[in-house]
């Protein structure tokens, strides 16, 4: 899925540079190179470009909100949007669709708006003409550029009223709490306690900020509680690389009532359970 | 929800800024006096970016807010391509009242303003909000004298170590010199400068440091309270736009404001330190002594009106303030209400 985070980001610029990878097609294939990097070993003999593991999302023939949501990170992760603000591209567009049947607009130019309302709200402030320049080439991969012609003030005027459309729709209510802000918090409170030599507890979490981020292709990042949402993540993260500890294993009181009191283990298996099925929507 | 622009009846039209129009209009639901600021789309320019930003702004920062002394967001709406923003019906605001020679203020006028401006800020900082355009013009004052703070367009979280500001903020007489250097990581201090020289204002009746120019506001603060060096701001030579002024001695305060007490002179002194780090916090402002001496602070009823909302409507209409307003910029409703109907007004 497109997201990952910066200092990953940077290590497969500088690895594309050794295979002598022509920037633009690096750009273009920016999705699979990171894929890449992941299964770096297994790959390392073949081909990188050639034979992608994961191949481009073609966005304009698989059409469904999950997708949409992929749509919003990639364009945001291209126009070089903090995570938090791609995120919140993406609560509204769930938001959005919470209210508007599914076919009624293009998800496209509703995901594109929700990245331009993000930034605005985020005080992150894009150019509405880069926006429309990733947004076309994102969906249109071959093509060239928009030229400053009637295509091109269309879109414009498309994002400009969906923008109003969804702003509407949310009632104007741009606020919401992401759960990176407990999360953080969190990982601190928890690093020593996993700490381990191999840097394992650095794999773990980033496993699970993973987990969160691939949450908000889902439109049940709306359900849950912020805090809930963190934990859960965390959770997930350690039940697959299973790491021993004393205090997972402490069986007097689950280790994350210590941080959240209001989480049982069957809202936290909901929470888990919505998160693992995040990955059937594709 | 375009029934919502129905649900608002326009009483009357009170005034217009670059942004936006301000109504005042009853809530026919419940009846209520309220403001309703239509944001225009009215240029090219606004109508290509798309929702105004201003607008966005203060709906995201008002939505989550709820203080007594805080201007309070009822509801937004959108029509057709406007954004409508209501809110609490303000009678006037903190210029008109000290502009209005008629008016004489007591040391407990002062106080209580001082205290409500105070409050306000203490609880937008708290949750982490810079205001950033704090001037007499967005305190605004209503019937039962009670003072709110409006006009967040230009407020910001803050708080988070590596995002920085842009220092082109605050009116500039009421801009602190740290901005003025061109600071971009600045704090609730920028603020605090302000309330500063509105008490100041509030014992002048005039602008304390009315600069006619960036450099000319910094000579005015310097040569009244006197010039920084490495001693009195470490730092200050490293801001960006730093520039060395001759060595001012400041002017005691006793000298410029002769009727206040030492206690709020303590007060003025602490906000308006050129050194933004030794400046007090709202918190620790409230709790100097000035607050809990004597005299105590009016109540709200004991505040006074200004004229223009005390006389009948007639001599209102030739008022120039009332033309003034058309001119300044993206001010907030209740500025000038023409006719005496609050009796619904909760």
């Amino acid at each position: 899925m497109g997201k990952k985070a910066p200092k990953m980001k940077n290590i497969t610029k500088s690895k594309t540079k050794t295979h002598k990878q022509k920037v633009k097609s690096h750009k273009k294939n920016k999705n699979i190179s990171k894929q890449k990097y992941r299964t770096k070993q297994r790959s390392e003999s073949q081909d990188q470009f050639k034979k992608p593991e994961a191949p481009l999302t073609d966005y304009l023939t698989h059409k469904s909100n999950y997708i949409a949501v992929r749509f919003i990170f990639e364009c945001g992760i291209k126009l070089g949007l903090k995570h938090i603000t791609i995120c919140s591209a993406a609560v509204y567009f769930h938001k959005f669709y919470k209210h508007v049947d599914e076919t009624a607009y293009d998800n496209y130019s509703i995901a594109s708006a929700t990245l331009y309302l993000a930034s605005k709200v985020q005080d992150e402030t894009i150019r509405l003409r880069d926006l429309i320049n990733v947004c076309y080439h994102t969906l249109h991969r071959d093509a060239a550029p928009l030229r400053l012609a009637e295509d091109y003030w269309n879109f414009r005027d498309s994002i400009v009223h969906a923008e109003m459309l969804i702003m509407r729709i949310v009632q104007f209510d741009t606020t919401f709490d992401h759960p990176h802000n407990y999360f953080l918090h969190y990982v601190q409170t928890l690093r020593p306690v996993f700490y381990s030599k191999h840097g394992k507890d650095i794999i773990v979490f980033k496993k699970a900020y993973d987990f969160l981020h691939d949450f908000y292709h889902s439109s049940d990042i709306l359900q849950f509680k912020a805090q809930h949402i963190a934990i859960a993540c965390i959770e997930l993260a350690i039940k697959v690389y299973g790491i021993p500890s004393q205090i997972i294993e402490y069986e007097i009181k689950p280790w994350y009532q210590a941080l959240v009191e209001d989480l049982d283990k069957d809202t936290l298996w909901n929470v888990m359970a919505a998160i693992m099925d995040t990955y059937d929507l594709e | 929800m375009d029934s919502k622009s129905k649900k608002y009846e326009i009483i009357e039209f009170l005034g217009e800024g670059q942004f936006a129009t301000v109504y005042k209009a009853k809530d026919s639901v419940t009846d209520n006096i309220v403001a309703v600021k239509k944001i225009k789309v009215g240029t090219v320019e606004d109508a290509k970016d798309g929702v105004n930003r201003t607008a966005l702004r203060e709906i995201k920062l008002l939505i989550e807010l709820d203080h007594e002394n805080i201007i309070a967001l009822f509801d937004v709406f959108g029509h057709l391509s406007n954004i409508s923003l209501v809110y609490d019906f303000m009678d006037t605001d903190l210029e008109v009242i000290i502009k209005d020679s008629s008016i004489v203020f007591t040391q407990s006028h002062i106080k209580a303003y001082t205290i409500m401006t105070l409050k306000g800020l203490e609880y937008l900082h708290m949750n982490w909000i810079l205001h950033r355009d704090l001037k007499p013009n967005n305190l605004l004052v209503n019937k039962k004298g009670i003072l709110k703070i409006a006009d967040f367009g230009l407020a910001k979280r803050f708080g988070t170590p590596d995002r920085l500001h842009t220092h082109r903020v605050v009116t500039r007489f009421y801009r602190a010199p740290e901005l003025l250097f061109g600071a971009r990581a600045y704090g609730p201090a920028v603020d605090i400068w302000a309330v500063g020289c509105i008490v100041a204002e509030l014992l002048l009746r005039v602008p304390f440091l009315p600069g006619e120019s960036d450099l000319d506001q910094l000579t005015k603060i310097f040569t009244t309270l006197g010039s920084p060096n490495e001693e009195t701001w470490p730092g200050v030579s490293k801001l960006s736009d730093y520039v060395v002024f001759k060595k001012f001695p400041a002017i005691p305060l006793r000298e410029i404001f002769t009727a206040a007490p030492n206690e709020l002179l303590d007060v003025i002194g602490g906000m308006l330190n050129v050194n933004p780090l030794t400046r007090p916090t709202c918190s620790e402002a409230l709790q100097m002594p000035y607050f809990s001496n004597r005299p105590p602070p009016s109540l709200g009823s004991q505040l006074p009106i200004p004229s223009c909302i005390r006389d009948n409507p007639e001599d209102r209409e030739q008022d120039a303030k009332g033309q003034k307003r058309k001119f300044t910029d993206y001010s907030e409703g209740g500025t000038q209400p023409k006719r005496l109907v609050f009796d619904n007004f909760a």
